[in-house]
């Protein structure tokens, strides 16, 4: 058996989701929470000091698939060809063992009534049997992602298995390579703190005298918010319901 | 299921398919001519797949530095291409002609369906009523009067139409770019009097060592093969920097350093690198004794370094009015002006809003102080489009009769909402004509524009600057039409009669934006490569071909042999298509691919027959040297800077001696760019220093989004919802200073208008500055306000926020900031 696996170059995606999307026209997937092929997005730091951190995940095809050793009604196995982890549904019965073992919050559901089946990536398998890649891979625009037998992944991009704040891969080991997004760097200098401190006032140069309000009072609020103001800034991979998936994996730039 | 069994189940769907390629381009999308692959079965489209035109299956296109160099990629989409499906078979398609029963406006009247015979008839005679009523400036298409030109298919025989001066999109860099550079995109790109080109391809990227993108999220606002290079650049060691309010996607992905700037505030920091590029000499002294106008060189300089009004623009002056400490901006000038080829690229989010013209236009002035605006790995820094095609396409041939009238240029393309209303106040007898054809542009010398139809075939209500206004103006008319795609799109509540649209890419051989015919050319980007968008579908319900429709009307307007006479006897609209491309696309492919002049065969085309091409139609081929700004000209040793001096004019002579107010700008500008302006006592109307802060203390940004076409696919499930919420962008002391946590709905307000949003807290953007992405759907709820008289829009709409003023300032751009104030909407 060859194990295929998947590439993923954090330092490429912007998010976009087109994987995502291609994903739910190839394989017919109506708005909603299936979403097999997931974008997280979530940020980190303070300004100007703040990141974006993205990881596009669909299934870790893993080596020891936390989700079917779960599963009470064997519906979820390992395929020889290519090692993938795929689910009959027929044999579904909705348990959703699967998604409280899995640390990737691979299994989706359509909906939040307990006779939802569950399902989830498939390696675009019925393309694979034609030679041809899976759909999300080929329809990234800035070419982040590869596909094929994950020791020729591995030979190519190194090992990385897992990026800031993913389960550890010895959990399930997930056929994934992972590069990471890149530091950042001070072609120029910039102190972070003054520019902070520039933010505050709008009586500058000119208009000194002018009287206007001050943009904010309270440095703390902005290099200290409480917690909750900020919702989207750690990576949750595991969603048990319709909503908590839409709200990891919907993003703001629309 | 077994293994076999579960393959099985996931092939069924694809097995049988067909296969069309068409690429998506609405306008909004830029230079992205995107490939995609169709699969169709059973005349529905089932799947949409990338471009696997090039390098089929291969997911990195690591294809090496030199196929890489020379284009040989695929175009593929984003997110909104692979979601089609979801506009295509919408239940809330329009299906049928309709007509408007009471008056036009969200809230008023109510449609019913009627017959294509009562709409064609109707709108004939509408038509006819109109022209002899109100005379020739009576009747806007809509997409679109610009560059001088109506786009009104039947204008040329009909004697009736409004054609506008400036554009949309470039607007913010079309007048330094003509002032400054002597660079107009109309005589380059529509009248072929120029061949300045100021574009540049993608690949020329790789040749930069430095890239600064300025107020320009490229990912996004310049989707396509040209972000993908940036990366690529960057990848191979080019250091690249994002200027931007917003920590944006580029900063985070194509940039290793982002450093933020307070919106409107551009010019200031860029006089301060103009500042140390003069004082420290780090200017190409061989690019500006050549090709700059030493009069206006030392004029700007004496401005910026002080000895004009005292004030030098130092970095430490800039340092509070931009936020940016001095330090930074210091050794960001250092860095510019030791770098060998710098793109730096500043254009659309800085030119378009008050008196931004100034910011675009320093930019430009800086690429030439820098030799950068012609250099391989330079920008131009204005529109940056166009460039020389590296291929023919087929040229159809409609085999139309010559224009019998030429459409009078009547008023600014971003004036419309100040012409409706303006032509009210002057009937009424409460506005001068002299104010009249100041507030909209008018050339002097010209007519007065008297808009009494509307023809829409697309969101036009919904898109720009102050809608309010607008939608006041779009129901003042006597009898609107038009296309559209959805019911409850908010420009259908303007119509008084709703033609159902194709969605053309898929299910027509109509043109797509601005007549654009389907052999599809990048208008920039690559221009190594063509698709034929061929049909793929056929549309559902009542949907006819727009062309059919057009033809119609010519006929029973009396021009049906001037307008389309090799398709004048295809009167069942069932035929339309198949006729259209039998007597009109296939005859251009076959007179192209003769190659008559052996062009084709020197870049290594081998044209197929008709048939074989059209099973992947698509031509590429390699870029030997990509395009930089004016390479054409420059290389030759020509001028590309067609001023009166035939250099670049740092201080323009148009401008200096020209009294502008008696021009079409029929406002003032400065002839450089100044901080400070010689006509205006106001600070910027949009930015942090305005009086207005007191009570809308946000200044508001509007950027482009991956997920819509200007307001195509607002309503696209897989988009909305699926993959973005749409929110108003606040830093978290702008959120605790009001209460709000992330998620909080909130009213956002301005002079102009009340929208509705939920609020998104990050610490992506500064305070002060608030973001609303553009392109949602005015959707009026229950509430009421009077400064949206249609109701409360609960959807977000940035464009409700936006005020429309430019005088005393030069009449053009479209504008695209605001102040608002952001509050939570208690109990939600």
């Amino acid at each position: 058996m060859a194990q295929y696996g998947f590439f993923f170059d954090q330092s490429r995606c912007y998010g976009c989701q087109a994987c995502s999307v291609a994903c739910k026209d190839w394989n017919d997937l109506e708005p909603g929470p299936k979403k097999w092929m997931s974008v997280y997005d979530w940020e980190t730091g303070t300004l100007p000091d703040v990141r974006i951190n993205i990881l596009a995940f669909n299934c870790g095809h893993c080596d020891d698939p936390a989700c079917a050793k779960a599963c009470p009604s064997g519906a979820i196995f390992k395929e020889d060809k290519y090692g993938a982890v795929l689910v009959d549904e027929d044999k579904c019965t909705g348990a959703r063992k699967c998604l409280d073992a899995c640390p990737y919050g691979s299994p989706k559901f359509a909906n939040d009534n307990p006779s939802a089946k569950m399902s989830k990536c498939t390696m675009c398998i019925d393309r694979l049997e034609k030679g041809e890649k899976p759909v999300c891979v080929l329809s990234c625009p800035m070419r982040a992602f590869d596909f094929g037998p994950i020791d020729e992944l591995r030979q190519k991009y190194g090992d990385c298995a897992q990026l800031a704040e993913m389960p550890d891969p010895k959990l399930t080991h997930p056929n994934v390579v992972y590069k990471a997004h890149r530091d950042r760097q001070q072609f120029v200098p910039l102190d972070g703190k003054k520019v902070l401190e520039l933010q505050k006032d709008r009586n500058v140069g000119q208009y000194k005298d002018a009287g206007l309000d001050p943009v904010y009072t309270d440095l703390k609020a902005e290099t200290d918010p409480p917690a909750g103001e900020i919702k989207r800034n750690k990576l949750v991979m595991v969603n048990k319901t319709a909503e908590a998936v839409m709200a990891a994996t919907s993003n703001d730039l629309g | 299921m077994s293994r076999e069994e579960i393959v099985k189940d996931l092939s069924d769907r694809h097995e049988g398919v067909h296969y069309c390629y068409t690429t998506c381009v609405n306008n909004g999308c830029w230079d992205a001519s995107c490939i995609l692959k169709c699969g169709i079965k059973d005349d529905k489209v089932v799947t949409i797949e990338a471009d696997d035109s090039v390098n089929a299956n291969d997911a990195r296109e690591d294809i090496g530095d030199d196929a890489i160099k020379k284009g040989m990629i695929q175009l593929r989409a984003c997110p909104m291409g692979h979601a089609w499906r979801q506009e295509l078979y919408a239940e809330d398609r329009v299906l049928y002609p309709m007509k408007r029963v009471g008056a036009k406006g969200a809230g008023n009247g109510h449609f019913e369906r009627i017959s294509w015979d009562e709409a064609i008839s109707t709108i004939i005679s509408k038509m006819k009523g109109i022209q002899d009523k109100y005379g020739q400036a009576s009747i806007f298409y809509c997409q679109y009067g610009a560059f001088e030109r109506s786009d009104f298919p039947l204008a040329p025989w009909m004697d009736t139409g409004v054609a506008c001066w400036g554009d949309h999109s470039t607007s913010g860099s079309a007048p330094g770019e003509k002032f400054h550079l002597g660079v107009d995109l109309v005589d380059v790109m529509f009248k072929g009097t120029s061949q300045s080109f100021p574009g540049f391809e993608a690949p020329d990227l790789l040749n930069s060592d430095l890239i600064i993108l300025w107020g320009l999220d490229m990912l996004v606002g310049w989707f396509g093969t040209v972000p993908y290079y940036c990366k690529l650049a960057q990848e191979k060691g080019a250091k690249v920097i994002v200027v931007d309010p917003r920590y944006t996607v580029s900063a985070e992905v194509l940039a290793d350093q982002w450093i933020p700037i307070r919106p409107g505030t551009d010019v200031a920091a860029e006089l301060a690198i103009a500042y140390v590029l003069y004082t420290e000499d780090l200017y190409d002294h061989d690019f500006v004794n050549t090709y700059v106008e030493p009069e206006g060189f030392e004029k700007w300089r004496k401005y910026v370094v002080g000895e004009e009004d005292g004030e030098a623009k130092t970095p430490e002056w800039a340092e509070p009015l931009c936020g940016i400490p001095a330090d930074t901006l210091r050794e960001l000038a250092r860095l510019y002006g030791n770098a060998k080829a710098v793109h730096l690229q500043c254009h659309y989010s800085v030119g378009k809003r008050n008196r931004g013209e100034y910011g675009t236009t320093a930019a430009m002035l800086l690429q030439a102080m820098t030799g950068n605006i012609a250099r391989p790995g330079g920008c131009e820094s204005g529109c940056s489009l166009t460039t020389v095609p590296h291929l023919t396409t087929p040229m159809l041939d409609w085999g139309r009769a010559a224009a019998d009238f030429a459409t009078p240029v009547v008023m600014n393309n971003n004036k419309l909402t100040e012409t409706l209303y303006c032509r009210q106040k002057f009937d009424k007898g409460e506005m001068s004509e002299d104010e009249f054809r100041h507030r909209i542009g008018n050339p002097p010398g010209s007519i007065l524009p008297n808009i009494r139809m509307m023809i829409m075939d697309n969101n036009y209500v919904n898109n720009q600057h102050d809608v309010n206004k607008r939608m006041e103006g779009f129901a003042s008319t006597d009898f609107n039409w038009g296309w559209q795609w959805h019911m409850g799109q908010p420009s259908s509540e303007f119509l008084d009669i709703m033609l159902p649209a194709p969605i053309h890419q898929f299910e027509t051989l109509d043109t797509y934006f601005f007549g654009q015919e389907r052999y599809f050319l990048g208008p920039s980007g690559m221009r190594n490569y063509f698709v034929f968008c061929n049909k793929g579908v056929n549309p559902p319900g009542e949907v006819r071909a727009k062309e059919w429709v057009w033809t119609q009307i010519a006929k029973g307007l009396g021009i049906g042999e001037k307008y389309n006479p090799k398709l004048i006897d295809v009167d069942d609209y069932k035929d339309w298509d198949q006729a259209v491309l039998d007597r009109i696309y296939k005859p251009a492919y076959e007179e192209w691919a003769k190659d008559s002049d052996g062009y084709l065969a020197s870049i290594g085309i081998k044209p197929r027959p008709w048939d074989e091409f059209l099973k992947c139609p698509v031509e590429r081929v390699p870029i030997d040297e990509p395009f930089y700004p004016f390479k054409n000209l420059i290389e030759l040793g020509y001028s590309p800077f067609m001023t009166p001096s035939n250099k670049v004019e740092f201080s323009s002579s148009f401008l200096e001696n020209m009294d502008l107010t008696e021009t079409r700008w029929r406002g003032h500008m400065d002839s450089y760019p100044k901080w400070n302006v010689s006509y205006d006592d106001n600070p910027v109307y949009d930015g942090y220093y305005h009086p207005d802060t007191k009570e809308y203390p946000l200044s508001l940004v509007t950027p482009v989004t991956p997920y819509r076409q200007h307001s195509a696919n607002d309503q696209n499930y897989w988009l909305r919802g699926d993959c973005y919420r749409h929110a108003v962008w606040i830093s978290p002391a702008d959120a605790q200073a009001r209460g709000i946590v992330d998620g909080d709905q909130c009213l956002i307000e301005s002079k102009t208008g009340v929208v509705k949003a939920p609020a998104y807290v990050t610490e992506k953007i500064i305070p002060g500055t608030a973001a609303i992405h553009h392109g949602t759907w005015f959707k009026p709820g229950k509430d009421s306000d009077p400064r949206d008289p249609y109701g409360v829009d609960e959807n977000g709409n940035c464009n409700m926020l936006l005020d429309d003023i430019h005088l005393p300032h030069a009449v053009g751009a479209l504008l695209t900031a605001g102040l608002v104030q952001v509050s939570k909407i208690e109990g939600r």
